[in-house]
């Protein structure tokens, strides 16, 4: 056995090449792998744990009835929840500057839910005492002392600011506030004896109880008024379910890399150990005729490349553990600031991923090498006689071509791995560039084209307007391209019973998903419904059986509490007209509008202001502001991951390219030097010998290219099925004429790479030696 | 007949691990248009690796060889190239036809000439094997298709490493009578390598090879013919 194996070491540098690519292949795929597994799921722990230690909610309680202060109070002593904070957002000015400022409002003295810390003056004490953000205070020179004048729940308050303090990056669950200095936030110190009805109210709740025992005990003190609430668990707020889409969006789409890896391990490893039990049958077949057992020898074969792999895979293992979380998390911070994250288990996330390669190489490798058992020693020593191909028998094809031809079928290791190793290089390029074209494509196209609105001009009140005066008065500014009303973001246009006529360039919502026009409509879908075919589609007719009814109608009618889900109402269109008229006469004549979504001509910041204070004039009882959407903001994460992945699947594109083209033109020598070798000695020349090679080269990258197509369609389908899954955005697959282009270009340039490889080597065989070791 | 190879005073080494082992230690001799030159000595006297210099597959560490008095170890790859194309007719022991090539397209391979291959295949006993594939053929009919695919060219020389060596007798016959009638009838020269003595009488200068130098060369005016030997 000491000499089998000192044998394999020895034969171990012969394949200095192929042996380097499956390290580096191995270490590449276990880089990710291993380096995933640890940061996954530490990431969401240490978020978990962040959550806890800075007192997060851990439930939100949406009541649309609304409750009274008492009841608010009540349900704070049963529950000892750390706080009821009602979340406002306004504008208000300073000297000549108007500021958004977030307003959360505590009608109690605890502070329990994220802390603010103190930096200067004292804590909410009287009535309208406000504490306000330190960096916007210095931003906007608010001292302690200043009086300000709020809107707050529709009436003007002033209110006085005691205090100075910087506040926690995760006030809003989770959410980083964005840019302190023009955005603020304000705590104000409500009196305790306020019976204002809290309308949408919104309680965050910091509690041990489970959702069901919440809800019971939300439903005991309010009574029916809980009828119309929703209750969402940490998992379901917006900002913590947010980042962990992202995070499950980025691990899924991450996997693919080590998947890819493993499979080109496992080629390259399959094809080149059949190769060497090939070429080496002889000498099985000597050494078994000595009486050594085969199972020595198979291991003798088996583990040398086996350990290989093995150092491969601790060595990407260790490097994955040690940067990819840090990679991984920097990435993640540029949407969030996280907290620190803590990495453990990071053993498992070596061992388990080690074992796991070690159980596909072990398959590879036993697969590869599997033909010999059962050979007698006789069988092993004769090898096995290669037949003739014989296509285009007495063809008048050029020689040269038939014998490509030829080849290309004789040599059927060397032709699969050219064609599956291409057929993979150039599937994942395929890929990123549908990912990219297709996300460039929903920028460019689908969003300047049906997501039209670039900010929303909103009423803050239940008051009844004269919508269309309004919007004639909005679009008569000259500030503003178009205009449109939107009741929320299900339904639009209302027209007849059942079905809705949906106008897409006219009263999409720009902060909702696009889905496939195909989807049949069922419940719980919201969006806006695209045809696939809707770049030549303008108008579209859909019907819409059902309307998903949201809690703030705040409906009469008995509905279901789904568990840990939203609670809401699915009503056919017909039956919301017999049980409620009223809503049903509201929603048709579009009386409960409160949005009106606007593009910004161009208009100047302070024309826009300006236009603002005329309308608050104007509409004494309504408050409105215009609120900028950047482009494409709600799918500015989707973007950046999709372009990381991108980025990532050309690099590793890149570098099996490269080990590929190293392995063809090893596996294209190994079997073919007696060929060339034969060739050279018969005086052929140079050009017709690297002809010949690069024929057969082109023939295997032509089914390559057809391959890569249904392989990287599926790939490609299944990133965006992960996308769509996980973020509910529809992206429609495209490719530009560009891209297709350049895809071909690669091909043709892996080829010319592998030729120019290939006829070096055959360039410098040495004639008398290569027919030596045939012969 | 005038020279058409003159060998002066060739020598190649090998490094075999740190020493350095002369497979040629100096030999020289001349070859006329129309000989049938044997060269031959034991396994390792260098019989190989002078017929590899002379075809233009290997260089020399030191000495000339002259082809029609042009100087091949002068010349650079392409050059030798060229000159294994247009000069040279090799025939291999183990044969080594394209296996993807049948035995009239292995003839074509080298030269263009469809009507010729037909005729050598012809002269070679071999009609009707043309569409035959390598794998279809005995050692001998291999051999054959390997001596007309030399011919094709019309060699100025056909350099023959061990013909007869992986074949039995009555192929070897064949083989021989083939190389003998084309040396007779078609003027062709050939120089050819074997360890088998019983080839000696066949040829016109018998070159005789101990480890590395030249022991004796025997010229012979009057070759036996194949069929009148026996070995």
């Amino acid at each position: 056995m000491k000499h089998l194996l000192l044998k394999q070491l020895r034969d171990f540098k012969k394949s200095l090449f192929v042996n380097i690519s499956v390290f580096l292949i191995t270490l590449a795929g276990m880089f990710f792998f291993s380096g995933l597994s640890a940061v996954s799921g530490n990431i969401g722990d240490g978020i978990d744990e962040f959550y806890a230690e800075q007192n997060l909610a851990d439930f939100e309680v949406g009541i649309s009835s609304g409750l009274s202060i008492s009841k608010v109070d009540d349900i704070r002593n049963e529950l000892c929840a750390d706080g009821a904070t009602k979340i406002d957002k306004s504008s208000f000015v300073f000297g000549n500057k108007t500021r958004n400022i977030a307003i959360y409002i505590f009608p109690y003295k605890e502070f329990r839910v994220n802390i603010p810390h103190l930096t200067q003056g004292k804590m909410p004490e009287q009535p309208l005492e406000a504490l306000i953000d330190r960096s916007f205070a210095e931003a906007n020179s608010v001292r302690t002392g200043d009086k300000l004048t709020l809107p707050i729940e529709n009436k003007k308050r002033e209110i006085t600011v005691c205090g100075l303090a910087e506040f926690p990056e995760h006030l809003y669950k989770g959410t980083k506030v964005p840019e302190l200095e023009s955005t603020a936030i304000l705590k104000v110190y409500l009196p305790p004896s306020q019976e204002d009805i809290f309308s949408a109210n919104r309680l965050f709740i910091d509690t041990t109880l489970a959702a069901e025992e919440l809800r019971g005990v939300l439903a005991d003190i309010a009574g029916q008024s809980l009828l119309s609430a929703m209750i969402d668990s940490r998992e379901e707020m917006v900002s913590v379910a947010r980042i962990q889409t992202d995070i499950e969006l980025i691990t899924s789409l991450m996997n693919i890399l080590p998947v890819i890896c493993f499979v080109a391990l496992c080629l390259i490893l399959f094809i080149n150990m059949s190769k060497r039990i090939e070429d080496e049958s002889y000498n099985i077949g000597v050494i078994s005729a000595f009486g050594i057992k085969k199972s020595k020898i198979i291991i003798s074969y088996i583990l040398p490349v086996f350990l290989w792999v093995m150092v491969g895979g601790t060595v990407g293992a260790t490097l994955g553990v040690a940067f990819l979380p840090s990679v991984y998390i920097s990435l993640l911070e540029r949407f969030y600031t996280l907290p620190a994250i803590a990495m453990s288990g990071i053993v498992f996330s070596v061992i388990i991923p080690l074992l796991i390669l070690a159980a596909i190489t072990a398959l590879a490798l036993f697969s590869a090498i599997a033909r010999i058992i059962g050979k007698t020693p006789n069988e092993l020593m004769r090898g096995k006689i290669k037949n003739s191909v014989k296509v285009f028998k007495e063809s008048r094809l050029p020689l040269t071509f038939v014998l490509a031809v030829r080849n290309f079928l004789s040599y059927k290791k060397k032709s699969v791995f050219t064609i599956l190793s291409c057929a993979l290089c150039l599937a994942l390029l395929l890929t990123a560039f549908m990912l990219d074209n297709s996300v460039d494509n929903l920028q460019n196209t689908v969003y300047d084209r049906y997501y039209n609105y670039d900010a929303t001009i909103e009423w803050n009140t239940m008051d009844k307007l004269d919508y269309e005066r309004v919007k004639e008065d909005v679009l008569g500014s000259g500030l503003f391209r178009n205009a449109k009303f939107c009741l929320d973001t299900v339904a639009r246009d209302l027209d007849g019973d059942k079905t809705v006529k949906l106008t897409i360039l006219d009263g999409d919502d720009p902060c909702y998903n696009i889905y496939d026009g195909k989807k049949k409509i069922e419940f719980g879908d919201t969006g806006v419904f695209i045809p696939r075919s809707y770049g030549k589609v303008e108008k579209v007719n859909l019907r819409i059986d059902y309307l998903y009814v949201s809690y703030t109608l705040s409906l009469p009618v008995a509905g279901s509490y789904d568990d840990m889900g939203t609670f809401g109402i699915f009503l056919p269109m017909a039956t919301l007209e017999k049980i409620n008229p009223t809503v049903y006469g509201a929603l048709k004549s579009g009386s409960m509008l409160q949005q009106l979504y606007v593009s910004v001509a161009d208009a100047s910041e302070s024309e826009l202001e300006e236009y603002m204070s005329e309308l608050r004039e104007k509409y004494s009882t309504a408050f409105l502001f215009v609120r900028h959407l950047p482009d494409g903001a709600q799918f500015s994460n989707l973007f950046i991951v999709l372009d990381i992945t991108d980025m990532l699947l050309f690099v590793v594109c890149g570098i099996m390219m490269v080990l590929m083209i190293i392995n063809i033109s090893c596996l294209s020598i190994s079997d073919r030097v007696r060929d060339y070798t034969v060739f050279k000695a018969l005086g052929l020349g140079t050009k017709k010998i690297n002809f010949l090679n690069s024929l057969e080269n082109y023939i295997s990258v032509f089914f390559a290219i057809l391959l890569s197509v249904p392989i990287g369609l599926v790939i490609t389908e299944n990133i965006i099925d992960v996308v769509i899954r996980v973020t509910s955005v529809f992206v429609y697959l495209h490719l530009y004429w560009w891209s297709i282009i350049i895809l071909l270009a690669g091909a043709l340039l892996f080829t010319a790479v592998s030729n120019v490889l290939i006829n070096r080597k055959i360039s410098g065989v040495d004639i008398t030696a290569a027919l030596k070791i045939k012969e | 007949m005038g020279e058409l190879l003159r060998v002066e005073d060739l020598k190649k080494s090998y490094n075999v691990g740190r020493n350095l082992f002369w497979a040629l230690k100096g030999i020289s001799f001349d070859v006329e248009e129309g000989d049938f030159v044997l060269l031959y000595g034991d396994s390792g006297s260098g019989k190989s690796t002078a017929l590899n210099i002379i075809g233009g597959m290997d260089r020399a560490t030191s000495g000339k060889v002259f082809v029609y008095g042009q100087e091949i170890t002068s010349f650079n790859d392409k050059q030798l190239n060229e000159y294994r194309r247009d000069y040279i007719g090799f025939v291999f022991q183990s044969y080594n036809l394209i296996n993807n090539l049948s035995a009239k397209e292995n003839i074509l391979l080298v030269g263009n000439k469809p009507d010729l291959a037909d005729k050598l295949l012809a002269e070679m006993g071999l009609e009707g094997k043309g569409n035959s594939f390598p794998t279809e053929l005995s050692g001998g009919e291999a051999q054959r298709v390997a001596i007309a695919r030399s011919m094709i060219k019309s060699p100025s020389i056909l350099l023959c490493d061990e013909p007869t060596g992986a074949l039995d007798y009555d192929n070897s016959k064949k083989v021989m009578q083939t190389l003998q009638k084309l040396n007779r009838e078609s003027g062709v020269t050939i120089l050819m390598v074997s360890h088998n003595t019983a080839f000696v009488p066949l040829a016109h200068k018998v070159i005789k090879l101990r480890s590395g130098s030249v022991e004796s060369i025997i010229c012979n005016d009057s070759p036996t013919l194949v069929e009148d030997l026996e070995w």
